[in-house]
């Protein structure tokens, strides 16, 4: 009786132990330090710097295909190169300032924030010489992991219209220099957390 | 109330005579579905009913969907499988249906280890949820680039399946990749690690199956220098099959026809274990076809038992096109020039009971137009339009020995626009050594498909569901199985199945309105 109690005891521990490491076993193959899980991407855009816009951008998943990127950027007392059409009738400086940036994305392929999204742009830059440019873009953009997983690439363009507001200078544009076409491109690094 | 049972009475009769002496059709209910959902497959039956997957786009991704229907074709369950472990989602690699039980392969990357591990885990078949068993079965090391991929497929008899991990190599470094083999119980019977002499940018696989026994056989296509079909002019590219067996053993056959173009192959196991290799070559190049190639490998030893490779008889070129291209193609031939089948596929090849095989493709390809024309305020606009044609089905019967019984042309004419050729094509059956081929077509056809002038499918009011069947002597018969207009929906002969001997499942849908019916052969 004895002996068949010893037995029934240490097959219902090996198979206790066994279970238990069969669950650490996939608890381990899990533990991807939550880069599946993370919702966050914080983000440098390298391609702002020619327009003299030196942004950080954060990235937060709303939904399983939905995130909003917003961004703030201090703006450089610059020449400034950036494809508008017509092209930027202001030579010399417009002083310096900040911009704004609000974005939401949906995701085409994969889920947020990796894959292929549309989404809307609205970009604010306010210059310290009373002059506001105000982008309304539709983008395209591709975001992917790289470098294990924890950091991120988003390439993003897109076409929309500025809406130029240049306060005491307002009077001396010309009224089709009031509204332009822009392309805005970016290529942002990020982090993901 | 009463119009419903009329309407259920009407089709009743409609579909019983209909049934043309050698089918019954039992219509199933309508239901409705998500607006951009679509049948993916029917996994599994048993006395319950049938389990199928569906799948539903939510932007571009596809999204599985598990469903339960009853023996009447009602749906009476249906679950968005989205498998997930501690908050962690899982990617669905494949479900299978294996001695009454529905397996679920899911698949994890985990950017930390570096690795993406390959899980398996039941099916709970009252709720169609995953149950909580998940297993890891396998795992791939991450590429800097490349993740790898899972490829499954089961034994006819649906006693095993086979797991192959496709290593993610650099296109330089040698094709290498991992086979596993389990019992329909999930216990592994062998595995193998497999690093071929060539490398993976000149070495694409194309194709495996298992036997019933568990011996792998794949195949694919190894190119020369560069993966180009052709170089200066000559053709460019070997197929090579691997076999794998059971006791370890392996073996690399080469299959090469010289100068001339194997255009596709495709595998098959007979009853006794035999392995067959058929498909079409061509002298021109990968757009037509001349005739058949036939291999026979005994798996004991891997010693090929026969091989063959013939032209198509003049005859079956000309058979049910018009008078006048018949004589076209004849005077061609007499002149010693070659007259070859246009951009046809091979879809299949059946192995018999008695060793012999039918080999079985489809005439297919897309044309695409553009058109510029003028918006009308001075502007110029373009409009691409995509045809997708969809034409004959051709069958070759293989004796034992290989050599060619008999072949035959199905016609048919199907071109559609810009909808990817989703009411296209053709489901077949084969019963009894009988093959049924069932396909959405002209009325029109049913009386003029022998004469080579046909008419285009088109949905409505001359719209009818055919079918054809060929008998063991390749003799054909060709009625209507129902009218297009006497239902709601439209059938689906690409995603329609024969699931048991005699039965065959047939998958309709127009928007949201889906249906399925059964087909029983007699």
């Amino acid at each position: 009786m004895k002996k068949l109690l010893l037995i029934a005891t240490s097959l219902f521990l090996s198979y206790s132990i066994y279970a238990q490491t069969d669950d650490d076993d996939l608890k381990a193959m899990f533990d991807d330090g939550n880069i599946s899980t993370s919702k966050n991407v914080l983000k440098i855009n390298s391609l702002a710097w020619p327009a003299g816009d030196l942004p950080i951008h954060y990235e937060r998943v709303l939904l399983e295909v939905l995130s909003v990127e917003v961004g703030v950027g201090y703006i450089l007392d610059m020449e400034t190169i950036e494809i508008q059409i017509p092209y930027e009738d202001r030579v010399g400086s417009k002083g310096n300032g900040y911009s704004l940036w609000v974005n939401p994305r949906l995701f085409l392929t994969g889920n947020a924030p990796e894959g292929y999204y549309m989404g809307m742009l609205y970009r604010r830059r306010a210059y310290s010489f009373e002059y506001t440019y105000n982008d309304y873009v539709i983008i395209n953009g591709i975001q992917s992991p790289f470098a294990k997983g924890r950091f991120m690439v988003d390439f993003m363009y897109g076409f929309g219209l500025r809406f130029v507001d240049s306060g005491l200078y307002q009077s001396s544009l010309p009224s089709f220099n009031k509204m332009r076409m822009v392309f805005p491109t970016s290529v942002k690094l990020g982090y993901k957390f | 109330m009463k119009k419903q049972f009329f309407i259920a009475l009407v089709l009743i009769f409609i579909f019983n005579a209909a049934a043309a002496q050698e089918v019954n059709v039992n219509m199933g209910p309508e239901f409705m579905a998500a607006k951009r959902s679509t049948l993916s497959g029917i996994i599994g039956y048993d006395q319950t009913g049938y389990y199928v997957l569906q799948s539903k786009l939510r932007g571009l991704n596809p999204q599985t969907m598990l469903a339960h229907f009853d023996n009447q074709l009602s749906l009476t369950k249906q679950v968005e499988l989205s498998p997930s472990y501690e908050g962690k989602e899982l990617i669905v690699e494949s479900i299978v249906y294996m001695d009454g039980k529905i397996y679920l392969f899911t698949s994890f990357k985990n950017h930390k280890l570096g690795k993406k591990f390959l899980f398996y885990q039941t099916v709970n078949k009252s709720t169609l949820t995953p149950n909580n068993d998940l297993k890891k079965i396998e795992e791939i090391e991450l590429n800097k680039s490349k993740d790898g991929d899972y490829w499954f497929t089961t034994s006819k008899d649906t006693s095993k399946i086979l797991c192959i991990k496709n290593l993610p190599n650099d296109k330089d470094e040698p094709e290498s990749f991992g086979i596993k083999v389990f019992d329909s119980k999930m216990q592994l019977l062998w595995e193998k690690s497999v690093e071929l002499p060539y490398a993976e940018k000149l070495f694409d696989i194309s194709k495996y199956i298992m036997s019933n026994e568990g011996h792998v056989y794949i195949l694919g296509r190894l190119y020369e220098g560069k993966a180009k079909e052709t170089r200066k002019g000559k053709v460019n590219y070997q197929y090579k099959i691997f076999a794998y067996n059971r006791d370890k053993s392996e073996k690399e056959i080469t299959v090469s026809l010289g100068d001339k173009y194997i255009t596709d192959l495709q595998m098959g196991i007979s009853d006794a274990g035999e392995f067959i290799c058929s498909g079409f070559y061509s002298n021109m190049g990968t757009h037509s076809i001349d005739g058949t190639y036939f291999l026979k490998i005994d798996p004991k030893n891997n010693k090929v038992l026969s091989r063959h490779a013939k032209e198509f008889p003049t005859d079956f070129l000309t058979q049910y096109v018009t008078e006048k291209e018949a004589k076209k193609i004849e005077k061609q031939e007499q002149k010693g020039k070659d007259f070859e089948l246009y951009e046809y596929d091979l879809d299949e090849l059946i192995v018999r009971e008695d060793g012999g095989a039918y080999l079985i493709g489809e005439q297919y390809y897309v044309r695409v137009v553009t058109t510029t024309y003028s918006t009308g305020n001075g502007g110029y606009s373009t409009r691409t339009t995509y045809y997708y044609n969809y034409h004959d089905i051709i069958v070759i019967s293989f004796n034992r020995d290989g050599s060619i019984e008999w072949c035959e042309k199905v016609p048919k004419r199907q071109v559609s626009t810009n909808d990817g050729g989703f009411y296209s094509s053709y489901v077949r059956a084969l019963y009894n050594d009988r093959l049924y081929f069932i396909f959405n077509d002209h009325i029109d056809n049913l009386q003029s498909w022998s004469t080579g002038k046909l008419k285009n499918y088109t949905a409505g009011q001359n719209g009818v569901v055919t079918l054809v069947s060929l008998t063991r002597e390749g003799k054909q018969n060709r009625t209507m199985l129902y009218k297009a207009k006497d239902i709601e929906t439209i059938t689906v002969p690409k995603v329609c199945e024969q699931i048991s001997k005699n039965e065959l499942i047939i998958y309709g849908q127009k928007k949201k309105t889906h249906q399925f019916s059964r087909v029983v052969f007699k």
